[in-house]
């Protein structure tokens, strides 16, 4: 145990947990990875490629070592930071990326290996043969790589979302977010305050300042206790702000500690944001820098000032600090007043004074390291002949670089600063995200990053024009000027210092991307993967820029610089569904008639978001195909009834509705009857045909154009911008219907005596309601209609269309009083076979590619008027395109066509030069006797053989040519 | 007058109704909806007594609730829209084109940035907008302090219902 006095830990609130089986104990306040230190732990970790035991390197979500697995089966979460884990009763915890125990890891023969696994070395090394690219190297590759295993069970954890509109966004609440949050709250802004820790404070809560005389934690908790006053600010610990996104948009993760909700996915969307995020220090990288033990020196004073707890494994092992700054020493000193031993502080300056309190090893450096699971001494040299010292722990302190992630997210190129060795954040007058405190490259102190806060605030008031408070800025001694900082980025040395220990990328690594070429920062960042891994190199990409630079002779703005990309620490999934997952995974759309259509034991399927029932089946059918053929005869030979309210239905209104539609269709509607229905086709800008359906004029002014289903919201959102940006002259008004109406077909040689049985005085006889009519009436007693005679099947058929609460009950009636008429509901896959055996086009035969021409309608496309798309339908290889729309049936009655199926002639190569088009659609059609199709052809010959070759399964089949037109090619029953 | 049965929007005899906690989710299928669209710049001031709202406004309290859906286009919704007289005004009944969701309760304040990506001013009583919610295009509507109303298509009816209903459910609990 390494726990010392003080810190801000709750020694009375003694928490359990597990790590590796191993049951252990910590206090309320300790993260995960505080506890594993104050028990002793200082091996926690496998590294990815080498596979080297690994410790806690950092004490914030920059951790790159300490990856653990939290929970056991469906509860199971990897890849967890123990440095950002709060730790909890009961908690179980799992080291990772070992082969048998951590301490015995089989593969940590890859060590041994090192010299053949540099960087490159898998692009390097696995060329050839190339038949074991795919059986041999990917599946071992694969087996390798990651960090962690997932449960491949569902994830029990409830989540949810929300949205903010502050007026001020502050991302992160140390001293300078605080502050920040203070001046803007007490100005009348509504502020949202986010922190990732699960205390406000920040460094203040890691550090030994002092604050109007208070230690700066009470300086933090004062503060707090003030802005959860004033009502207007929004305090959101537990909350990582990940991403900027576009249009001032900020996505950030609540963890919430108890309740049902695991985690909340936040949309951020602030007039102003202040980016306080603080600073990540850097390492300096030396030989074997890797141990357990060696941890940056700010964390390093973090867990002793916060957490109570020191970094060696026993108490009694004597800590050593490493600095080129004199951040090491603020860490020796709190160290020393913990009552720490220390082995002493390896300042890289020469010029450093010594210490009264610890030895100081002047213009010295760490050279290597010893301790196979954990420190245990390191080699020092300067300052004396070189030697090796007894060290439990090492902290190492190489500068910080200021937090800019969510500051460079969007594109911004940060600011190389040689005064700060570091680079700062770029921001323009007026930008509406700033940074403040030590983002900025002011966090020296306390004080000063407080002071930056309070200066930043006060702009922001200032830019939403509010007025900035007089709050005075807290009282603090002074601190003297720090020496400047030693010029060194690593420890020179021949064998490997680690650079990015999350990916294992070494100063070698990058020695060799740079004798390969790989020079650029995008280069050097692929060939090694440095960067790359779930920390994206928060505490590695400034030193590597910086060998590099040393490596090419040029300075490091010149080299590079560094960018980041959301999220900022990683984020799962499971919050960014936001809950939505099995059934609710998108949403979906049911039909009027779905109660229905669900208590007759209908099959459902999906056509694009609507539910619709696919098939009826009946006692005794097995295979949906019977059930099919049944449906469909029905409809030949008596009536059916169909749901079809999923096509779209627009209301166009207003005394210039038919000019409009004119231009809106191919085909001329302006002289369209009032009573009278006509198909009709829209083309895109380009020419091509996009949908088709029926215009009904209902009155002088007012007419219902249907739509496709797939496309509804695609014409209707194009009518709207050709009604309001293209023709706003045009006085026309559309409306979307779909919903608010039923609509069901019903097909058959004896739909019109159905019809009869549910209509109020409405003469349905041929003459006063031909084919193509349509009109109002009232249905079942009074209830509003709208009636349609129009067929997709080639029989006498009906839509007729009620009040959508209705559709049910219209649904139920018909097949009441169609009993003795054989009245038969069918599905979708009827309704496909029989809209294919009457040759009528549909999403297979629309899909993009397609013209008039093609669907045989050319003389639809009115010459006598402009219409979208009808200029460029003309154009050259629009007009001249041979291929038509035709119909296949097998030579052998018992050979079943396929959808998607190219056609050749025979005897010629089947490839794309002699390639004459395609299947799009077939069925077995119960009326036929056989399977058919429709098919795009070139040039086609009535009764000429053709190959339907399967290009995905195999397999061809001789048809002949024939009519699309299975059925009734003459038209006749549908007017009869 | 018909003797078919309606069926409401989710699927029911009756409109459904459920709470959770302190706020309760009610499927209003009494209220008839009505869509007036004028020519561009020819506008009333009132319709049925209630003045035309303003973009992103309702008129609610009156015999008859107005909302802005659009340049030149209102949403009328109420028990008996008979006494709706709009010159010029092209009606198109919608009454089952949406189902109408009262989310009811003392504190929706706290409830609004879980339903609704829209600044909190915008939902302030009297506010009539239309959003995202769920991933499906929506009127939101704040006729009163305690009362918010949402405007979805009937299809999606149920899905939204289920949508709702796990964020009460979660809100009820936290």
């Amino acid at each position: 145990m390494t726990r010392i006095s003080g810190g801000l830990i709750d020694r009375d609130a003694v928490l359990r947990f597990t790590f590796d089986g191993r049951a252990m104990t910590g206090a309320r306040g300790d993260t995960l990875a505080s506890a594993l230190l104050a028990n002793g732990v200082q091996l926690v970790g496998r590294s990815f490629k080498y596979h080297r035991p690994r410790g806690i390197f950092t004490a914030g979500s920059e951790e790159p070592n300490a990856l653990i697995t939290i929970g056991t089966g469906a509860e199971e979460t990897p890849n967890t930071r123990a440095t950002m884990v709060e730790l909890s009763d009961g908690l179980t915890a799992f080291s990772q990326n070992h082969v048998g125990g951590l301490s015995r890891d089989v593969m940590a023969v890859n060590d041994v290996l090192s010299p053949f696994l540099a960087a490159g070395f898998y692009y390097k090394t696995f060329m050839w043969p190339r038949a074991f690219w795919e059986r041999l190297y990917e599946p071992i590759i694969r087996r390798a790589a990651g960090l962690g295993r997932l449960s491949m069970e569902a994830d029990p954890g409830v989540y949810d979302e929300g949205y903010l509109h502050p007026d001020v966004l502050i991302v992160g609440a140390g001293g300078a977010g605080l502050m920040a949050a203070l001046i803007c709250g007490a100005a009348g802004l509504n502020v949202v305050l986010a922190d990732e820790d699960t205390r406000a404070g920040g460094r203040l809560l890691a550090e030994r300042e002092v604050l109007d005389g208070a230690p700066t934690p009470e300086w933090a908790d004062t503060v707090i206790a003030q802005l959860r006053q004033m009502g207007n600010v929004r305090i959101m610990p537990r909350t990582t702000v990940f991403g900027v996104y576009d249009h001032g948009v900020f996505g950030a993760v609540e963890r919430h500690a108890d309740g049902p909700v695991r985690q909340t996915l936040w949309r951020i969307t602030a007039a102003r944001t202040i980016v306080a995020a603080g600073a990540i220090e850097r390492h300096i990288p030396f030989e074997n820098n890797d141990r357990p033990g060696i941890m940056l020196s700010g964390a390093m004073r973090a867990y002793v000032n916060r957490w109570a707890v020191t970094a060696q494994r026993d108490a009694g092992d004597p800590i050593a600090i490493f600095t080129s700054t004199d951040d090491g020493h603020r860490t020796a000193r709190d160290l020393v007043a913990a009552g720490v031993p220390l082995a002493g502080v390896i300042d890289t300056r020469a010029d450093v004074p010594v210490s009264p309190d610890y030895p100081v090893f002047r213009g010295a450096t760490v050279t290597g390291s010893k301790g196979r699971k954990g420190l245990r001494a390191i080699r020092v040299d300067g300052d004396g002949p070189a030697r090796w010292i007894t060290a439990g722990a090492l902290g190492v302190a190489g500068g910080w670089n200021p937090n800019i992630a969510l500051l460079t997210q969007r594109g911004a190129a940060p600011t190389w600063s040689e005064a700060h060795r570091a680079f700062l954040p770029t921001i323009s007058a007026g930008d509406a995200m700033v940074a403040a405190g030590a983002a900025r490259g002011c966090g020296d102190s306390a004080l000063a990053a407080i002071t930056d806060g309070a200066m930043i605030a006060r702009d922001v008031v200032d830019a939403l024009g509010k007025t900035a408070p007089d709050i005075p800025l807290p009282e603090a001694e002074a601190v003297g000027a720090d020496m400047p900082a030693g010029d060194i980025w690593h420890v020179p040395s021949k064998r490997r210092a680690w650079v990015d220990f999350q990916n294992d990328v070494t100063v070698k690594d990058i020695a060799l991307s740079h004798r390969e070429n790989m020079r650029s920062v995008e280069h050097l960042k692929r060939w090694t993967t440095l960067g790359m891994a779930t920390d994206q190199g928060k505490t590695a990409n400034v030193t590597a820029l910086a060998l590099m630079a040393e490596l090419t002779g040029k300075p490091i703005p010149e080299t590079g610089t560094t960018r980041f990309r959301p999220p900022y620490t990683p984020v799962s999934l499971g919050v960014l569904g936001g809950g939505d997952t099995g059934a609710q995974f998108r949403p979906r759309r049911l039909t009027p008639t779905d109660a229905w259509a669900r208590k007759q034991g209908a099959v459902f399927t999906e056509v694009g978001p609507w539910m619709r029932a696919q098939y009826f089946p009946r006692a005794g059918e097995d295979h949906w195909r019977q059930t099919v053929d049944r449906e469909a005869m029905a409809v030949r030979s008596d009536v059916g009834i169909c749901d079809v309210s999923t096509l779209g239905k627009i209301d166009v209104q207003g005394p210039d509705a038919a000019v409009f539609l004119d231009r809106i269709y191919a085909g001329m509607m302006s002289t369209l009857a009032v009573g009278k229905v006509r198909y009709g086709l829209m083309l895109r800008e380009d020419g091509f045909a996009y949908d088709d359906g029926t215009c009904a004029r209902m009155g002088e002014e007012h007419f219902v154009v249907s739509t496709t289903t797939a496309q509804a919201g695609l014409v209707f959102q194009r009518m709207e911008f050709a009604r309001q940006c293209l023709w706003p002259d045009l006085d026309a008004s559309l409306m979307s219907v779909t919903d608010a109406w039923a609509q069901i077909a019903v097909a058959g040689p004896k739909s019109r005596v159905l019809l009869s049985r549910v209509v109020d005085d409405f003469d349905l006889g041929n003459a006063a309601f031909p084919f193509m009519a349509c009109g109002s009436l009232t249905v079942c007693g009074g209830l509003a209609a709208r009636l349609f005679r129009i067929s997709f099947s080639g029989e006498l058929a009906y839509e007729l269309a009620v009040p959508a609460r209705y559709g049910n009950a219209v649904m139920e009636r018909l097949m009441t009083l169609g009993a003795d008429l054989n009245v038969t509901p069918y599905g979708t896959e009827a309704l496909g076979v029989l809209r294919i055996e009457k040759g009528h086009a549909a999403g297979n035969e629309l899909n993009g590619q397609t013209t008039a021409q093609m669907l045989g309608l050319g003389r639809m496309v009115s010459g006598k008027k402009d219409a979208i798309g009808t200029v460029m339908s003309r154009r050259e290889g629009l007009a001249n395109d041979p291929r038509r729309l035709i119909g296949l049936m097998p030579i052998e009655a018992e050979g079943t066509m396929v959808a998607g199926a190219h056609l050749f002639t025979p005897d010629t190569p089947r490839n794309l030069e002699h390639d004459r088009g395609w299947v799009t659609s077939a069925c077995y059609s119960p009326h036929m006797g056989c399977s058919i199709a429709l098919a795009y052809l070139a040039d086609p010959v009535e009764g000429e053989p053709v190959i339907a070759a399967n290009p995905i399964e195999g397999g061809e089949l001789t048809c002949r040519v024939v009519s699309p037109h299975f059925v009734d090619p003459e038209g006749g029953r549908l007017r009869d | 007058m018909t003797d078919l049965q309606a069926t409401y929007a989710l699927g029911g005899a009756t409109p459904s109704v459920v709470n959770y906690g302190p706020f309760t989710m009610a499927e209003r299928g009494d209220l008839r909806l009505m869509s007036l669209a004028f020519p561009t710049g020819f506008t009333p001031d009132h319709i049925a007594g209630a003045a035309l709202p303003k973009a992103g406004q309702g008129q609610f309290g009156g015999a008859v609730d107005v909302i802005w859906t659009g340049p030149s286009q209102y949403m009328a919704m109420g028990a008996d829209l008979t006494a709706i007289d709009a010159d010029g005004a092209r009606f198109t009944d919608q009454s089952d084109g949406w189902i109408t969701l009262d989310i009811l309760g003392e504190d929706l304040d706290a409830l609004l940035p879980h339903l609704v990506n829209l600044p909190p001013r915008a939902l302030e009583p009297g506010g009539a907008t239309r959003t995202l919610i769920g991933h499906l295009s929506a009127f939101a509507l704040r006729p009163e302090k305690g009362t918010l109303r949402l405007l979805v298509a009937r299809s999606y009816g149920a899905d939204m219902w289920h949508h709702l209903s796990q964020i009460l459910l979660h809100r009820a609990k936290t």
